[in-house]
């Protein structure tokens, strides 16, 4: 018993220092993130933790299966294409990255800008009623625009501002660090397994 | 070394999952109660070693210590590492839940090879081979479960040679690490504690 004992306090001691020593080290995973900046899907992948993944091929498919092709990352990861009209939303990047890594992507259709385009449509066909015949647009005279010139002077304002923006967001929404609350909770789901095998076995012995 | 989710077929899967099944009932079987600690303390180890890193190339790769797992646990290594990779799986999102069962071979069938081949040397009474057999034991679990990595990418349809020189070549400062990793530990224990090591089964 009191051998016993000794290991298992031997196992605590040990089983701290482990939790302690890799709360530097970095996630073994890959990512990809893409955001749309004039017209252009534009995307990274990499290894959690700052590795860039390179000369991986990745693979974009449309809601309708339909493939819009398989496009490499350079020596810096990123990746680009031309965003082809008419596509239905979300569309798929599966990244397949070597030794069997593997992850993908959704961009949904506001990420795509279909979901604006159609706002954009709606809005001007509200003002259609007032300014009518408007179809070319002006030569922007001074502070003499109309309210859907000034929709689009404002939209690709704001849509240059946010650009760097909403690659970050996209960054994070494919990425997942390592914490220490998963280190501890893992190690923490060890023991609590290693305590309900001892309880199991200590049943067996006494029946 | 995880394989991730959606890439390997469904064949593959399920022949994974069953000789993972079979390896860890084998080692429930073999598992005796005062070996409790060492199996949960080894599982703890192997679960937090995923997470230090090295760069090699174009990728990262990380540190297995499935070759030291089996040389102190033998059969036992199965189910030590099946609860280890789901974990990684759950909580790091490393590797997938599908391919639990094929990553456990991977890593565990290794392990008990390294069991196998090197435990006698390291029990032995020779310092110097049990040194040997430590640094063996560590290089041999990361390279063979290198190779059977990329046998299981080639059922999906990559080449065999490219994957599995590709998986070797980014592995080998990891088997270097861990064959001395191995090494000291087999060392360590036969000074301070050789009942661990004394485990044939």
């Amino acid at each position: 018993m009191a051998r016993l004992r000794a290991k298992i306090s031997l196992t605590l001691a040990v089983t701290l220092v482990t939790l302690l020593v890799p709360l530097a080290a970095q996630a073994h995973k890959v990512g990809i993130y893409a955001y749309l900046e004039d017209g252009q899907v534009r995307g990274e992948a990499y290894f959690a933790g700052g590795g860039k993944a390179i000369n991986s091929p990745v693979e974009v498919n449309d809601a309708s299966g339909q493939s819009l092709g398989t496009f490499t990352t350079d020596s810096e990861g990123k990746f680009s294409f031309p965003l082809p009209a008419g596509v239905t939303a979300p569309l798929k990047l599966v990244l397949k990255a070597s030794q069997g890594h593997q992850t993908s992507y959704e961009m949904s259709a506001e990420e795509l800008g279909v979901g604006s385009a159609g706002g954009g449509q709606q809005s001007s066909d509200a003002n259609a009623n007032a300014t009518p015949a408007n179809s070319a647009p002006q030569p922007t005279g001074g502070a003499n625009l109309s309210p859907a010139e000034l929709r689009q002077v404002v939209d690709q304002a704001l849509k240059a501002q946010l650009a760097p923006l909403t690659a970050q967001v996209a960054k994070l929404a494919g990425e997942r660090e390592v914490s220490v609350h998963d280190i501890a909770a893992g190690i923490g789901y060890i023991i609590g397994l290693m305590g309900l095998a001892a309880w199991f076995m200590s049943r067996r012995k006494r029946d | 070394m995880h394989i991730s989710e959606g890439v390997l077929p469904a064949a593959t899967l399920i022949a994974g999952a069953a000789l993972a099944v079979g390896g860890i009932s084998l080692g429930l079987r073999k598992m005796e109660q005062e070996r409790l600690p060492q199996v949960a303390l080894l599982a703890a180890a192997f679960f937090v070693a995923s997470l230090v890193n090295l760069p090699a190339g174009p990728a990262r790769v990380h540190l297995v210590l499935n070759g030291l797992l089996g040389l102190l646990l033998g059969w036992s290594a199965f189910p030590a590492i099946f609860v280890a990779l789901a974990l990684q799986a759950l909580l790091f999102s490393f590797g997938g839940l599908t391919t639990l069962g094929i990553s456990t071979f991977n890593m565990a069938f290794p392990a008990l090879l390294a069991h196998w081949i090197c435990g006698p040397w390291a029990r032995g009474a020779n310092n110097h081979l049990a040194l040997a057999a430590g640094f063996a034991a560590g290089f041999l679990g990361v390279a063979l479960s290198a190779i059977l990595v990329a046998l299981s990418l080639l059922t999906a349809g990559e080449d065999l040679l490219g994957a599995a020189q590709l998986i070797l070549a980014a592995h080998l400062p990891v088997m270097l690490v861990e064959g001395l990793v191995t090494a000291a530990a087999v060392v360590f224990l036969r000074r301070v504690r050789p009942a661990m090591l004394a485990w044939d089964r």
